[in-house]
């Protein structure tokens, strides 16, 4: 009796769950960050699930399987993309197609799984060291102080430290193309000297970030300015919010995105969330870093641009624009912090112009250039990618600078032709 | 009365090692052991490298070595304040002494940026 009371208690309490995010699973992963069934983690070894949500590229596939075996098991793993499920899980995993629906089925399956109706699923890794001992004797392998190769893996050779000058060890390592530091899909190897990031090469460029449907449709046809902005509020909250996230501040992140689906026109931004929080953004590590000098900033679009007092915006060429008095908000100081106020500034922006929009009831005129949230938008020239750019802004900062200043940027390019095609439009 | 606390003692020893061999032993039956895929560092899908076992720089370094200088300094005052009055001059040189030779640390600490956190 009691043991059943505290199995129902239990299995109320939301189920931590590791995101994998592919192409167009942008929109599961915030149905998964909205379902209070779940809980998303940051980590897959904090996790009892996996969900799957969008198209994995095909070299990233052992990427997966080795974040699938770092979820602790007995595991679950959902489905919920276009791609087929691996051979291996066809048995255990469960699809699910409805986003909506995504947590809840996890939860569901879990609590199948602890009940022994549901078996868990396979190791898609072998269970054998990765890279197994191949060191002469005890010890390191090498010979006096350095050298071998432990465990498969080279010892690290000292080399001049960025900071001081020392001779220390560099550790080398690739991170991506999962995790939740980076956009899906990017990976990079990253050279760090203790804290200090002394190298960042770019192993594979970020999944194309797929954007609003309203913005591809404005392409096409004149859609509602209102429904526009309120759009563009909620992709610069739900930017806000990650960045709340990265910083430690989840519980108000999560409230952020509970706002970011039931915007209405005319609402301040400083009623979804406590000014001071978003002020405090200022003081994080790495907020006056990140700033893009010389012949790289002409390459930086829509939010970033205008962060850095570029006041380059294709809603200053639409008459419905013009017509509610629009003026692009700018900042001068170009750094991450600048980037994140220019989001606040834009998404309270949007709901001022989403009000009077909304009154005039204005439709936008398409004249073959929409201004999205990461940038202007055109048939012929999509935001491109700029994960190149990063290597000069991140080399020399130390690491928790460097999540800052990845957090700041629209690195991803953005997807067009096939959303245009599934959409029925194009030329 | 001897034999009868060391008996008591002996007890007492074999009760803790044997409640720590329990405690090491049985609940480990029904554990299995962490796989190697969940050995490994996480990183998104990456892998490392190198081996983790590098020498890097620890920046809270000088000032530990601070600290210790500082304490060290307390350890010796407060024996040496129940001495000074009977001592008199001596004790004061000696003290004298020693806190010449902790400046020098102190000064070095300075030189090489203890103050300062990074």
């Amino acid at each position: 009796m009691a043991v059943t009371w505290l199995r129902r208690l239990a299995n109320q309490a939301p189920v931590p769950v590791f995101p994998v995010v592919g192409i167009a699973g942008e929109a599961a992963l915030e149905a998964l960050y909205l379902s209070p069934a779940v809980t998303v983690v940051q980590s897959p070894k904090r996790a009892r699930a996996l969900a799957v949500m969008g198209s994995i590229d095909y070299r990233d596939q052992q990427a997966l399987r080795r974040v699938h075996g770092q979820v602790p098991a007995p595991r679950v793993t959902a489905w919920c993309s276009a791609m087929a499920v691996p051979q291996e899980l066809s048995g255990s995993a469960i699809v699910v197609d409805a986003t909506d629906q995504l947590g809840q089925q996890i939860q569901q399956a879990v609590h199948s799984l602890d009940a022994g109706q549901q078996s868990s699923d396979p190791n898609l890794c072998p269970d054998q060291p990765p890279a197994p001992w191949k060191g002469v004797g005890d010890g390191h392998g090498g010979e006096g102080m350095m050298g071998g190769k432990p465990y498969g893996r080279p010892m690290a050779m000292p080399e001049d430290d960025l900071r001081d000058g020392l001779q220390l060890d560099p550790l080398v390592f690739s991170i991506g193309p999962f995790s939740p530091l980076l956009p899906p899909g990017m990976a990079a190897k990253v050279t760090l000297h203790g804290d200090v990031i002394a190298g960042w090469e770019v192993l594979s460029r970020p999944y194309e970030l797929t954007l609003p449907a309203v913005f591809y449709q404005a392409l096409e046809q004149p859609v509602a300015v209102a429904d526009l902005e309120l759009a563009r509020a909620a992709f610069h909250i739900r930017r806000l919010a990650a960045a709340l996230q990265l910083n430690g501040l989840g519980a108000h992140a999560r409230r952020l995105r509970h706002h970011a689906v039931e915007l209405k026109p005319g609402q301040s931004i400083d009623d979804l969330v406590n000014a001071r929080v978003l002020q405090s953004l200022r003081w994080v590590a790495g907020a006056g870093k990140g700033i893009v000098h010389d012949e790289n900033w002409i390459r930086l679009r829509g939010p970033a641009a205008r962060a850095g007092g570029d006041a380059r915006d294709a809603r200053l060429n639409d008459p419905a624009y013009v017509a509610l008095g629009f003026e692009p908000v700018v900042q001068k100081q170009g750094s991450c912090a600048a980037r994140w106020k220019q989001w606040r500034d834009e998404a309270g922006q949007a709901l001022t112009l989403a009000a009077a929009a909304a009154k005039a009831r204005a439709m936008s005129s398409p004249s073959g250039a929409v201004e999205s949230p990461v940038g202007e938008l055109t048939k012929s020239t999509p935001p491109v990618d700029i994960s190149d750019l990063m290597p000069s802004l991140l080399v020399g900062l130390e690491w928790s600078e460097a999540m800052s200043v990845l957090a700041s940027f629209d690195m991803a390019a953005v997807r067009y032709t096939d959303v245009i095609q599934l959409q029925g439009g194009g030329e | 009365m001897e034999l009868k606390q060391l008996l008591v003692l002996l007890l007492v020893v074999i009760i803790t090692a044997g409640f720590g061999f329990w405690v090491q032993h049985v609940p480990g039956e029904s554990k299995k052991s962490i796989p190697w895929p969940q050995r490994a560092p996480f990183l998104g899908g990456g892998q490392p490298d190198t081996h983790a076992w590098s020498r890097f720089h620890i920046r809270y370094y000088p000032m530990t070595l601070l600290l210790i200088a500082f304490e060290m300094e307390m350890m010796f005052m407060y024996p040496w304040a129940v001495v000074y009055v009977s001592e008199g001059i001596k004790a004061l040189a000696e003290m004298g002494m020693f806190l010449g030779i902790l400046s020098i640390g102190i000064l070095y600490g300075w030189r090489e940026g203890a103050f300062k956190w990074q």
